[in-house]
């Protein structure tokens, strides 16, 4: 049984997979598949069926020649899933609540297209109990993903992301890289680095009560719950448009960095829809 | 400026207490860097931490209790200092048995005298005055003093219900024992207040012989009679020895070197007149200093701790406690 916050979404890959296993996705091996790849004789590759007789006829050398096409391979998946303290901010949900969909629908999805998944969860470290290697299991992926429910670790920070490249396929995979993003740019550069070789989909969670439905007047302290620091804000009008400008600037400073590593970031509020994913992948990773 | 407590001023690290304990009450925000600067609210927050500091430091200080210096005062009055020797004997209970024409026939001794003596103290803002009561031995009631409040109490006590005896020695002894802690003012007196007499033995009598001399003390003694009583005035002559106590007695207090004058009491009107008597006679210029305490700060340092606590508690209610406003 699929959970009912897994919802699947399309997703495709702009790449050439080089995997050996029938999968969903254009590939680098010669096989039965539909991408043309060229002509040999027949005598190279000796299958009757692919007879290409146009080809024959105008070949000068008076050779049988056949069609040759690429198999559909499969690709690796991954969700790296941040799980340092600043998902533990509940607005209209707890922002782990919306990681444990996110995950959930790519481990569906990436089931549903045959394609072999892996969770990583990671904080200060990457938390090996609750990472799974590439496979098909999809459940265990389920289950795992379900414990994240209880997770409640406090004052933890999201170093860990610099561990995750060595969890990661040696050949390219997509890496759906969900976290807040609450961390240094020159953390998250320094692992968009690290991870190159691979795919990178941002999915940067921001919730509206973080910075647009603040209250609207009062004297609040503001925990860290990484750090355990406070500030003290005197809410009114004016500081909040504050905060609308600095998440802006957070968001125009996010985009700069992931368009260096062509790896455009997808913003999901609160609740995650399977159609934003989708959108996604036509918008940025057709070919 | 000194205070009361210095020890208190020990606890005075308490008021940094709101700097160096950070709160970890609040809201969790996801990333503090998020928040942008603002001024308005760094300051709004040193001024709440300052006020709790303040709020902090009063209370200690209140403590501390700190007072300014005492002052003595000067004060120039018209009357004496005077001590209320006041018979507790059981027969002050009694009441006059003086003709009822009177209108007030059949009061009792001890109220009337204490209603004449309270408005006898009245009538005379300047004057100090101290309170002895006796019966078996003398009961202290309050120094010689200007308080007012003072002498209406122990007024009222010494002429609250009557208990044994009469010993009128042991009365006028502890009087002018009031008088040794206190700064002559030039016009002293003890008024005697005894519906009758015990005798006094002979030691008693040279101690009181020394200490009235000495002392310059007037001597105003009102028996209060009852009419089948020997009076002190009448001429009877009487065998050395055999002369009833009150007749002994005075005679004793005319033989002193002072100034002395018995009145007799059968009723309240009578008594009135002899107090207003010894009103008349007692009019001297007296100096006396009062000392005023310093001013007592710590009361101050409460109102505004108190003050500070609303504020506080008003911040308080501002307090944002959920993000349900937005």
């Amino acid at each position: 049984m699929f959970p009912s916050y897994a919802k699947p979404f399309t997703y495709q890959i702009p790449w050439k997979s080089n995997s050996y296993h029938f999968g969903d996705h254009r590939g680098t091996q010669r096989g039965l598949g539909y991408e043309y790849r060229g002509n040999v004789p027949l005598v190279d590759y000796p299958d009757a069926r692919r007879m290409d007789l146009r080809q024959t006829l105008t070949d000068p050398y008076e050779q049988v020649q056949v069609k040759l096409f690429n198999q559909d391979n499969t690709t690796p998946i991954f969700a790296v899933c941040d799980l340092s303290s600043s998902m533990q901010f509940s607005g209209q949900q707890r922002k782990l609540n919306t990681v444990m969909q996110v995950a959930a629908s790519i481990a569906s999805s990436a089931y549903e297209a045959g394609d072999v998944f892996s969770f990583i969860a990671y904080d200060q470290h990457v938390l090996e109990d609750l990472t799974l290697p590439l496979s098909l299991h999809v459940h265990q992926a389920f289950e795992i993903i379900a414990a994240l429910e209880s997770h409640k670790k406090m004052n933890i920070g999201a170093e860990g992301i610099l561990q995750v490249p060595q969890y990661l396929s040696q050949s390219k995979g997509l890496v759906f890289w969900v976290s807040d993003f609450h961390m240094p740019l020159a953390l998250i550069e320094q692992a968009m680095n690290m991870m190159s070789q691979h795919q990178i989909v941002p999915v940067v969670l921001w919730d509206e009560k973080e910075y647009a439905r603040l209250p609207k007047f009062g004297f609040g302290n503001l925990v860290d719950p990484e750090t355990g620091l406070n500030r003290s804000i005197f809410f009114r009008e004016s500081i909040r448009a504050k905060f609308i400008a600095a998440f802006e600037a957070r968001k125009q400073a996010l985009e700069h960095l992931f368009l260096k590593f062509d790896s455009p970031a997808l913003y999901l509020n609160a609740e995650f829809k399977p159609e934003t994913m989708t959108h996604y992948f036509e918008q940025y990773m057709s070919l | 400026m000194s205070f009361i407590n210095p020890w208190a001023l020990l606890l005075l690290p308490i008021a940094y207490i709101p700097f160096w304990l950070k709160s970890h009450q609040g809201q969790m925000y996801s990333w503090n860097e998020m928040i942008p600067e603002d001024v308005f609210s760094d300051r709004f927050n040193l001024a709440i931490k300052i006020i709790t500091s303040l709020l902090l430091a009063s209370i200690v200080f209140a403590i501390a209790a700190p007072h300014g210096p005492d002052q003595n005062v000067m004060k120039v009055g018209k009357g004496a200092q005077t001590v209320m020797v006041i018979d507790r004997s059981v027969s002050m209970d009694h009441p006059f048995a003086g003709d009822s024409t009177s209108g007030r026939a059949a009061e009792i001794k001890s109220a009337a005298a204490r209603r004449l003596i309270t408005k006898f103290i009245d009538s005379r803002p300047d004057d100090m005055m101290g309170v002895v009561a006796f019966t078996n031995s003398a009961l202290y009631g309050i120094k010689i003093t200007p308080n007012r409040d003072a002498i209406h109490s122990a007024i009222n006590a010494a002429t609250s219900s009557g208990i044994n005896q009469t010993n009128i020695g042991a009365g006028i002894t502890e009087a002018v024992v009031l008088f040794d802690n206190i700064q002559s003012s030039g016009s002293r007196a003890i008024i005697l207040l005894s519906d009758g007499a015990g005798k006094l033995s002979p030691r008693v009598k040279v101690r009181i012989q020394e200490e009235l001399t000495k002392k310059h003390l007037n001597l105003y003694w009102i028996v209060l009679r009852e009419p089948d009583d020997v009076s002190i005035f009448s001429k009877n002559e009487y065998a050395e020895g055999m002369a009833p106590a009150a007749v002994e007695l005075d005679l004793f207090f005319k033989s002193l070197k002072i100034k002395y004058k018995a009145y007799e009491a059968d009723n309240p009107t009578a008594l009135q007149s002899a107090i207003q008597d010894i009103d008349a006679r007692e009019k001297n210029l007296i100096q006396y200093s009062v000392a005023i305490p310093g001013h007592d700060y710590s009361r101050d340092l409460i109102v505004f701790a108190l003050l500070c606590s609303i504020f506080i508690l008003i911040i308080k209610n501002l307090r944002v406690h959920s993000w349900e406003a937005a």
